[in-house]
């Protein structure tokens, strides 16, 4: 049943069946655009302690802005494996796999999730449309591609103790549910389906639901998570928890080949650390001949973890007389990377951790200069004046808690 | 099981050119054609009980004189009659301009309208000589690899230069200037007289979708001329019939140990991991052979038979993206008499008549195409076919054959049924009547095949007759796509030969020479 609106708001935005209820708890009346929908960037003036929320008890991330379609039919197993880079032949019933799609060439046009529902049904989760993309590929095939966007409504339930407030409702226990796994289980009489999924880096779920359901199971998370300090957490907080994770952003961290103006502008899976989700040895798929050949000349460009060093970022502020200028919130800035004189690269994102209490950032990095340990320039603003600082090449996820992938023995 | 080099699917003339050239060198031929009879579009049928037609093409524009050596043609039995007249355009009140074989005649029946226009006629015709030479030579070759030209294809266009040492580079102006105009442009340059202009405008518009104002018009007319030397509306005849130039291929062929298969439907083109391998027919036999040659158009070889989900999606949709649009519908008529043209000699009659009084009548006729409508007033050119071929028709009975532009594949809000085909045969009916008034009371039987009927009978997608609208950007390398204009396609081991290919549709078999050279490379 498609989500009928019954609220109105002196937007042009679309509004998310939780709005009822997002639109009242929101104090800041921040706003951002997320694929067309209001979405809030932060419930109350500053969003560290949505950011908390997420790390130490539970934050209510409202997703439904996400792109959602069905696929389903004798030949969607078929389908998508022709279009998606990892293997959907052995994603088993009720497994959940986060995979780039490419182009022709072998470059990324998005990325997302793809749920198995049943043997001949999925659902695909991505940033941008890709209902034409999808369909184009689909003719001739028995399959019928449906877009899910407005007929699923979605939130994420994501920090320790998202499983405790999804075992206090839901009817069947989440203990045994796997890391990328998902389960049908009902909230009183409600059926949901929560998939062990986020994009957080840590312990959460994901619940996808009838958008006529909203406010219920809304009502329901808020009521029962309130013991566990479930928050209502906002695009700000998820911000720093994404990048803390290591995990990329559609327009920020790189660019969907089907806007990119010039080629460089477009990234293979390889170039953006996916290489892992490319399943070569399966049959054809939509750029596999590209990747092979970008597979045996390795590819140019690596994307990385990198760590802004901490001594001499203090130095550059102390010696203008200013406090470290740390940024406030996550940053979408493409700032460029030095090796000594020459420009190698450039982060896409950054933030300062709270947890870690280390300033992160993902960057694009000619390759070779992207293994561990690369000791880098990064380029810094201070008192109006550019700087470099030094940074160095880490491991991602820069955050990786032991509870995101266990279960409870 | 006997095993074959090469399996070509379709027997029109671009399939049996490229079977008999292949089987000329060495190759074991298959060809596999889906209808009793070979032939595609270049067949006759009896339309009614003692009454023949060649049921698309009367008449031949040009042969590929390559093809003429190649399988020694004329040798091998193939007749081609040269008619004195070569086309009589007829306007209103019986005013109209013959044109000649011999150019002295075309010139002084010109002057009885324009003594200015038959001035100028000799240098017309040179002009558009000249450039289609241009074209002559580019037809010969496959088109450049793009947009990745490199050296070895700049160095194999070499032979484009000869036009140009002929003509200067001015030729080259000329012909880019030419091909993207349309035709009363071109017109205006030349002529004042109305039914010249518009008779000239006919050699543009054949079997397109749109009319004479459309830009790239000049480019079909040039087409129209290749190999035309020098005579405007040049055609030919094939004695006994249009299809006994398939027939004589079929036996050149044979004479190569080339097998041909009818009532043999391949239903798909099996590929494995981009690979092609062999066919499937409608009666499950698997057919294998290295190599598999579509001569069909690119609409049936990609999506009805290799199928979509086997190919890469830039190429699927640029597959998709080609235009069909089929606008002709052919119209027979059996008659109980010799029908009398309104001022002209009977004598006369062996050749191809054009109703065309006006550039304006042409393109109102293309208007209603535009719309999804049938015309009131048809474009039409007939031929009375049983005049050159006796057993057409009983004793002193006789075949009309008309090509009727513009009859749309695209209907609005309806579809071809009998009651649109009555309408549209009145419409022909109502406009013959203006040329040949008795039209009507000799019409013994009709038989009407709209461009759905075309699309039933032979295969062509969207009743389209060149297999993809002659326009310029489905031209050279753009035909039939960017990435498949080599007569190769995008899977391996897969040709194509047919009109969909460089340089175009007609029964001139330069396709099917081009595609068996680039297939014996």
């Amino acid at each position: 049943m498609p989500y009928k609106n019954n609220f109105t708001a002196q937007t042009q935005l679309k509004l998310s069946p939780f709005f009822e209820r997002t639109s009242k708890l929101n104090e800041s009346q921040e706003w951002r655009r997320w694929a067309g929908y209001l979405a809030a960037t932060s419930y109350e003036l500053t969003h560290e302690n949505e950011y908390f929320a997420i790390r130490t008890k539970a934050g209510l991330l409202d997703i439904t802005p996400l792109k959602k379609y069905i696929v389903e039919g004798p030949e969607s197993e078929k389908l998508l494996n022709q279009l998606v880079t990892r293997n959907i032949a052995i994603c088993k019933v009720g497994q959940v796999m986060y995979t780039p799609w490419c182009d022709e060439d072998g470059k990324v046009i998005d990325d997302g999730t793809i749920q198995r529902l049943s043997k001949d049904k999925f659902r695909i989760t991505s940033a941008e449309p890709n209902l034409e993309w999808i369909q184009s590929n689909a003719i001739g095939m028995d399959v019928n591609v449906k877009d899910d966007s407005f007929s699923t409504a979605a939130l994420a339930l994501q920090g320790p103790n998202s499983r405790a407030i999804l075992n206090s409702i839901s009817t069947n226990n989440l203990d045994k549910l796997r890391f990328f796994w998902m389960m049908e289980t009902t909230f009183g009489n409600i059926p949901v389906s929560i998939s062990r999924t986020g994009y957080t880096g840590d312990l959460g779920y994901e619940i996808w639901i009838n958008p006529n359901d909203a406010l219920k199971v809304w009502d329901l998370l808020m009521d029962k998570g309130k013991s566990f300090g479930i928050t209502p957490t906002g695009l700000h907080a998820l911000d720093i928890a994404r990048i803390e994770a290591g995990l990329i952003l559609l327009d920020v961290d790189y660019i969907s080949s089907r806007h990119a103006l010039i080629e460089s502008r477009k990234s293979s899976p390889y170039e953006l650390g996916l290489g892992w989700a490319v399943k070569m040895n399966k049959n054809d798929f939509i750029g596999k001949s590209s990747l092979q050949k970008e597979l045996n000349h390795a590819s140019n460009w690596s994307f990385v973890g990198v760590e802004i060093e901490w001594l001499e970022f203090e130095k550059h502020y102390r010696e203008v007389g200013l406090a470290p200028g740390l940024p406030q919130t996550a940053w979408r800035t493409s700032t460029p990377l030095y090796y000594k004189n020459e420009q190698i690269g450039y982060a896409t994102s950054g933030t300062w951790s709270p947890l870690l209490k280390r300033y992160i950032a993902l960057a694009h990095l000619k390759s070779t200069y992207a293994q561990k340990g690369s000791k880098l320039m990064f380029e810094l603003k201070v008192e109006h004046f550019r700087k470099l600082t030094k940074a160095t090449v880490v491991k991602t996820p820069f955050y990786n808690p032991e509870r995101k992938r266990s279960c409870p023995k | 099981m006997k095993t074959y080099d090469v399996i070509v699917i379709g027997a029109g003339i671009n399939g049996l050119v490229t079977a008999s050239i292949l089987g000329k060198k060495g190759k074991r031929v298959l060809i596999l054609e889906s209808r009793d009879k070979i032939g595609g579009i270049a067949s006759s049928m009896e339309f009614t009980p003692g009454f023949t037609c060649n049921v698309v093409h009367d008449t031949i524009k040009w042969i590929d004189p390559r093809l003429m050596k190649i399988l020694d043609l004329d040798t091998n039995g193939l007749q081609l009659v040269e008619p004195e007249i070569l086309r009589v355009n007829l306007g209103d009140n019986s005013e109209h301009i013959t044109f000649y074989r011999d150019i002295d005649k075309t010139i002084n029946s010109i002057a009885k309208y324009s003594k200015k226009d038959s001035k100028r006629w000799e240098d017309f015709i040179s002009y558009i000589k000249k450039l289609s030479q241009f074209l002559e030579k580019l037809y010969e070759l496959p088109p450049p690899v793009l947009p990745n030209l490199g050296i070895k294809e700049v160095l194999g266009m070499r032979s484009l230069l000869s036009p140009i040492r002929k003509h200067g580079s001015q030729g080259v102006v000329d012909l880019l200037r030419v091909a993207p105009m349309m035709m009363p442009e071109l017109a205006d340059e030349w002529f004042e007289n109305e039914l010249l202009r518009s008779c000239i405008s006919t050699a543009g518009i054949h079997h397109l979708s749109f009319g004479p104002y459309a830009a790239g018009t000049g480019y079909n007319l040039l087409h129209q001329h290749v190999h035309s030397n020098g005579l405007f509306h040049n055609i030919k005849f094939v004695k006994g019939g249009i299809e006994q130039f398939a027939t004589v291929l079929k036996e050149v062929a044979e004479r190569f140990n080339v097998e041909i298969q009818t009532s043999a439907k391949v239903i798909s083109i099996n590929t494995d991991q981009n690979v092609c391998n062999g066919v499937t027919l409608e009666s499950g036999k698997k057919i294998t052979a290295k190599q598999i040659v579509s001569a069909l158009d690119p609409n049936n070889t990609f999506f009805n038979l290799v199928g979509p989900s086997n190919l890469t999606p830039d190429f699927r949709t640029q597959i998709n993206n080609i235009r069909y649009r089929g606008s002709t519908a052919r119209v027979h008529f059996a008659l109980n008499k010799l029908p009398v043209v309104k001022g002209v000699n009977n004598e006369h009659l062996k050749t191809v008549f054009s109703i065309s009084p006006s550039i304006e009548y042409l393109e109102r006729a293309s208007d209603a195409a535009k719309y999804g409508q049938i015309p009131d007033n048809p474009y039409i050119e007939f031929v009375i076919p049983s005049l050159l071929e006796s057993n057409f028709a009983p004793k002193d009975k006789h075949v009309l054959s008309a090509t009727i532009q513009y009859a749309p594949y695209h209907l609005r809000d309806t579809e071809w049924s009998d009651s649109i085909k009555d309408q549209l045969k009145n419409n022909i009916v109502d406009t013959l009547e203006k040329v040949i008034p008795n039209i009507r009371s000799i019409i013994k039987h009709t038989y009407i095949l709209s461009p759905l009927d075309l699309e039933n009978e032979f295969g062509i997608t969207e009743g389209n007759l060149n297999h993809g609208e002659m326009t310029l950007d489905q031209f050279m390398f753009m035909r039939p796509t960017i990435s498949s204009s080599q007569y190769r396609t995008p899977i391996n081991n897969l040709f194509i030969c047919g009109p969909g290919t460089h340089p175009g549709g007609g029964l001139h078999g330069t396709n099917g020479y081009n595609a068996a050279m680039e297939i014996l490379k």
